[in-house]
């Protein structure tokens, strides 16, 4: 099969289902401020990095976590990567373009990001069973974030160059 | 050895990165280089996994020597494919030729990964490898047409870095 359904319409799939809905809910509700530029190609590049991050240490030879209900390839693991991990960078982003901030401040604020998601990753692995840890650790999860966080505002900066200021924040 | 290989070959290419720009915009190398790496991963995380067509090597090196060709290898050779067709300097029937080459050099990279024994082939035939490089160039040169039809109701639709100054 290209790709296979849930084995079981279970915990792990309303979790994924209404996390997405909610927090592509609370980005829809916020007025906006990002370019549909800056929108899709930060969707684009959060796609790639799941895709990479996933298909690289959750698969053979490092196995490190599963997701889903089986080793393979599920539909709802699309939904994962394309609806439930980039609204929290749309988040971020809405708010980095709305206060500014910078330096350690910056920092602090990449830093209360990734601590969200990472409780929300603890939530979705030790309550709903959307990942099963293979030797992979809740807490190797923090520096990932920060970074994917870091590289997401790059991406961002780098757009906006291109954006006319009209269209922008 | 392999990863040694790929790493060097991946930076030729981010090397080749910046010629693009004389017929592509930044923001469209950015994203088709993103579009093509997500689907090369993607039909290859199904071609292996659900469907086991392909086996890969478990070692780890030699698993990161192709998730370099994944990630950086095929965007860029796809990319200069789309570069070949929307380069207005060619015409029709080079383009046609030139654009088959790099459907070619796509399969030629497989077959280097094949002949070291990073992958091998179970129920996976060289002609549908052949089709899976060549839709990938088709997707991305039609995903562009439109992503800068995208990009100039954006109204993004000039590079403010000179190609020139190249």
């Amino acid at each position: 099969m290209i790709l296979y359904p849930p084995t079981r319409f279970d915990a792990n799939e309303w979790f994924i289902l209404i996390v997405s809905v909610v927090t592509w809910g609370m980005f829809m509700l916020l007025p906006r401020r990002l370019s549909y530029v800056s929108l899709f190609i930060v969707w684009l590049f959060n796609g790639l990095l799941a895709f990479t991050a996933d298909f690289s240490i959750g698969v053979k030879p490092f196995d490190l976590y599963d997701f889903g209900d089986r080793p393979e390839f599920e539909w709802f693991d699309i939904i994962l990567y394309l609806f439930t991990y980039p609204p929290s960078q749309f988040l971020m982003l809405h708010f980095y373009s709305k206060w500014k901030p910078a330096g350690w401040l910056l920092f602090g604020y990449l830093l209360l990001f990734s601590v969200v998601t990472l409780a929300l990753e603890g939530i979705a692995t030790y309550w709903f069973h959307v990942f099963t840890y293979n030797g992979w650790k809740l807490y190797y999860s923090a520096p990932a974030y920060l970074v994917i966080y870091t590289l997401n505002l790059f991406v961002f900066r780098y757009v906006q160059r291109y954006v006319p200021a009209g269209r922008k924040s | 050895m392999s990863l040694l290989i790929a790493s060097f070959v991946s930076m030729i290419g981010i090397f080749c990165i910046p010629f693009l720009r004389k017929t592509l915009h930044p923001l469209e190398i950015l994203t088709c280089g993103l579009l093509v790496a997500s689907l090369d991963q993607f039909s290859y995380a199904i071609l292996t996994l659900n469907l086991e067509f392909i086996k890969a090597s478990e070692n780890p090196y030699e698993f990161w020597a192709l998730k370099l060709e994944q990630i950086f290898i095929a965007p860029v050779l796809i990319l200069l494919g789309v570069f070949v067709f929307f380069s207005e300097s060619l015409r029709p029937l080079g383009k046609a030729f030139i654009l088959t080459g790099f459907v070619f050099l796509l399969l030629a990279v497989t077959y280097c990964y094949d002949r070291s024994g990073i992958i091998q082939f179970v129920k996976w035939r060289w002609s549908s490898e052949w089709l899976r490089d060549a839709a990938l160039l088709a997707v991305s040169i039609g995903f562009l047409m439109l992503f800068r039809k995208f990009l100039k109701w954006q109204g993004v639709s000039r590079d403010p870095v000179s190609s020139d100054s190249l």
